[in-house]
């Protein structure tokens, strides 16, 4: 072997070593001491606004330092519960409609006497409803500063070649479906419209539908009002042929956006999150946002965006002071314009400093009072998944929706049951 | 024998189990352990943040058993069965590529000026990232501003809703898949395996009068089986474990599941649901199934 020959006998093993060294070396501590790890989902804007608050709680508190861990891609929780498994948990996290998932594992410090304790933190300027989400077992494990709404964005010009007077805010179902109607151009009569009436499929809250009974212990999928929901859904896309068929997934959001650009959907199912992305897709262009219809009046989809400490923070102090500082300060304020902020001051100064430019933003701010948010219930993804595959295999007409909620109740049951 | 040359020979073993070690270990470490771990995890049901629960075989039971419902037998997780059937649909691509790369290989076999130009071309999807071919392909098939649907129609055909629709999402995918893997990895396997098919045979069969036709089929082809063997061997392995980054990419597993493949529901349970023990018993069948599968293939191949 003429290799053994010419290597001596020490490299070898330092080759195998360093070799060894290589195949089994983690990249070590994931942060410095005394630095707080403060987790957000990514996204250009959102990465400078963590960023510069985390700055700005460092000049604040001299000696602290906060590193913020942007997490891209859109499985935010899912990566954020590897991370934690794995021990290597961020200090404060930020949560939204994912909470139930978290605390159900108890990976949260019980905020509650922290909460009490703390006169700078009047919680009666927070809708109880909205705190409570945040809630697990009666007490508190984290502050919301924000609300993630929908709403429906419509083109003016479109509006206004059609001759179509802009949507009301207390505007009905059937009001909305004439709208759609009237906006819905097909020249060729190919049926697949050059100008949607609408994109992007209805929230069943607005039919009055909903995923769990009041009490979270049994689902609620195949009620007379989720039907409702589907039918009408269907009628959208294969009556009237005012929508595209819909994908049930986020993917569908990137793609309604695109379109409604290019003025090929007249209306459009938005979330406050976009808002920022529409502004710069629309910029030049005449757009507004107004409530979604409703069976029974106004009712926005809703979720949350707040903070939450882990409970294997090395420093519970500082992360306290720093998620005291991120919902009380501020430090989040950028986000005003397309998260709803959770104070009841803010929103007043919201509408002051941003006024009704477009987009009118008293459509998050009023919809605090019509507020409908998923049950913050352990295994929500799972639940939500039961259901979406449901109303999936309705839009592909592959079943009936009776048919399709009864299967989907089963399977919710069979996961809720499962839990306990 | 000498003594010493019993010693080198000892020396030389050595010497050839130090060569091995760092990739003997490396597959112990990140393969047979993970393997190992995986099987061990499947007996347990386990959600990162518990303590894992000793279950037997009832993750095993729950993926492949069947139960009597008032409808008739129906199985326990009918999902597991419908996501095979995707996958297995999927796979049915691979003979086509397979097909593909051949003709790709025989093309350019005839040489040209452009030979290389065409070699890179054809190849140049292999090495292109994947996620910005699926976005690419993504839009391709869009099925109102799509490409594709574009050209159909020029010709008169209104094109289907490829990914929007349960019947074309697979074809949609097979079709891209088709794309990606006519020029790729097997079309550089088949051009190095027609370099070793003798031109003296080809010659002796021109000679007897054996046609294009007539040489490939009795002289190239036959020549040819050890790298399909492989290529197909490879396929099924792949076909088996594939599909998760394409599904994840580009339709999330929809439209009703079309897209979902086994890997995908792996994913799912795993990193979506947490289901890790359940997880890994859908990982072991997928481990004995891929094994089977190679085996007769091995078998059948080898025979050829």
């Amino acid at each position: 072997m003429a290799i053994r020959r010419q290597l001596p006998g020490w490299p070898r093993w330092a080759l195998l070593a360093a070799m060894l060294g290589l195949a089994g070396c983690s990249g070590g501590p994931s942060r410095g001491s005394g630095e707080i790890v403060l987790a957000h989902p990514a996204s250009t804007e959102m990465t400078r606004l963590y960023a510069d608050a985390a700055d700005a709680f460092e000049r604040d508190h001299p000696g602290k330092q906060v590193r913020p861990l942007p997490i891209t891609g859109s499985d935010y929780y899912g990566k954020l519960l590897v991370l934690m498994a794995a021990r290597e948990s961020p200090d404060v996290v930020w949560m939204g409609q994912g909470f139930g998932e978290f605390a159900d594992r108890g990976v949260f410090l019980d905020l509650e006497d922290r909460v009490r304790a703390d006169p700078s933190l009047d919680a009666s300027e927070m809708p109880a409803e909205v705190l409570n989400w945040y809630r697990a077992n009666g007490r508190l494990s984290g502050l919301p500063f924000g609300l993630d709404l929908n709403f429906i964005v419509y083109n003016q010009d479109l509006f206004d070649a059609a001759r179509e007077p802009y949507p009301r805010w207390d505007w009905t179902l059937e009001q909305f479906l004439a709208t759609a109607r009237r906006l819905t151009q097909d020249r060729d009569g190919d049926g697949k419209a050059e100008v949607w009436g609408y994109r992007g499929g209805m929230e069943p809250f607005s039919f009055g539908a909903r995923l769990l009974t009041a009490d979270h212990t049994a689902p609620d999928v195949a009620s007379p009002e989720m039907i409702h929901y589907l039918r009408f859904s269907l009628d959208l896309m294969y009556r009237w042929k005012v929508s595209p068929p819909i994908a049930a997934s986020d993917l569908e959001e990137q793609e309604s956006m695109v379109d409604f650009q290019s003025g090929r959907v007249a209306m459009l199912h938005g979330h406050s999150w976009l808002l920022p992305d529409l502004r710069k897709r629309m910029a030049g262009r005449r757009w507004e946002i107004c409530p979604p219809p409703g069976v029974n009046g106004r009712a926005h989809w809703a979720s949350s965006q707040g903070f939450c400490i882990s409970r294997d923070t090395r420093d519970p102090e500082t992360s306290w002071q720093l998620l005291r500082y991120l919902v009380t300060s501020d430090a989040l304020w950028p986000l005003a314009d397309h998260v709803a902020p959770v104070k009841k001051a803010l929103r007043t100064r919201m509408l002051k400093e941003f006024g009704i430019s477009r987009p009118d933003l008293r459509v998050l701010s009023e919809a605090v009072d019509h507020l409908n948010a998923d049950p913050r219930v352990p295994n929500l993804t799972e639940l939500r998944s039961r259901l979406s595959d449901a109303v999936e295999r309705v839009i592909q007409r592959r079943a009936e929706p009776e048919a399709a909620m009864r299967v989907a109740s089963r399977e919710i049951a069979e996961v809720l049951a499962r839990r306990h | 024998m000498t003594a010493g040359h019993s010693r080198s020979k000892r020396g030389d073993f050595g010497a050839a189990l130090l060569f091995l070690l760092p990739n003997a270990l490396g597959f112990s470490f990140f393969t047979l352990f993970p393997v190992a771990a995986a099987v061990a995890l499947s007996l347990f049901d386990w959600n990162l943040f518990t303590e894992p629960r000793f279950v037997g075989l009832a993750n095993f039971a729950d993926l492949l058993g069947f139960r009597n419902t008032p409808e008739g037998w129906a199985p326990n997780d009918p999902r597991f069965w419908k996501f095979t059937g995707n996958t297995l649909f999927l796979m049915l691509g691979i003979p086509v590529n397979v097909a593909a790369s051949l003709g790709l290989a025989l093309l350019l076999r005839r040489g040209g000026r452009l030979q290389v130009t065409f070699r890179t071309l054809y190849f140049l999807p292999s090495i292109c990232t994947g996620i910005g071919i699926y976005v690419m392909w993504q839009w391709l098939l869009n099925p109102d501003s799509g490409a594709l649907n574009k050209i159909l129609a020029v010709v008169g055909i209104a094109g289907p809703g490829w990914l929007k629709s349960y019947e074309w999402a697979k074809p949609g995918l097979m079709l891209m898949g088709l794309w990606s893997a006519a020029g790729g990895t097997n079309m550089v396997l088949y051009l190095a395996g027609l370099q070793n098919v003798p031109s003296e045979l080809e010659e002796a069969a021109a000679l007897d009068g054996a046609g294009a036709w007539g040489r490939f089929r009795h002289v190239v082809w036959p020549c040819l089986q050890p790298t399909t063997f492989f290529i197909l061997t490879m396929g099924l392995i792949h076909g088996f474990q594939g599909g998760f980054d394409a599904a994840y990419v580009m339709t999330r597993g929809g439209p009703d599941g079309s897209t979902t493949t086994i890997s995908y529901y792996i994913f799912q349970h795993a990193f979506r649901w947490f289901h890790m023990g359940y997880a890994a018993a859908i990982a072991v069948v997928l481990l004995g199934v891929i094994f089977v599968a190679t085996a007769l293939n091995w078998r059948w191949g080898s025979r050829e």
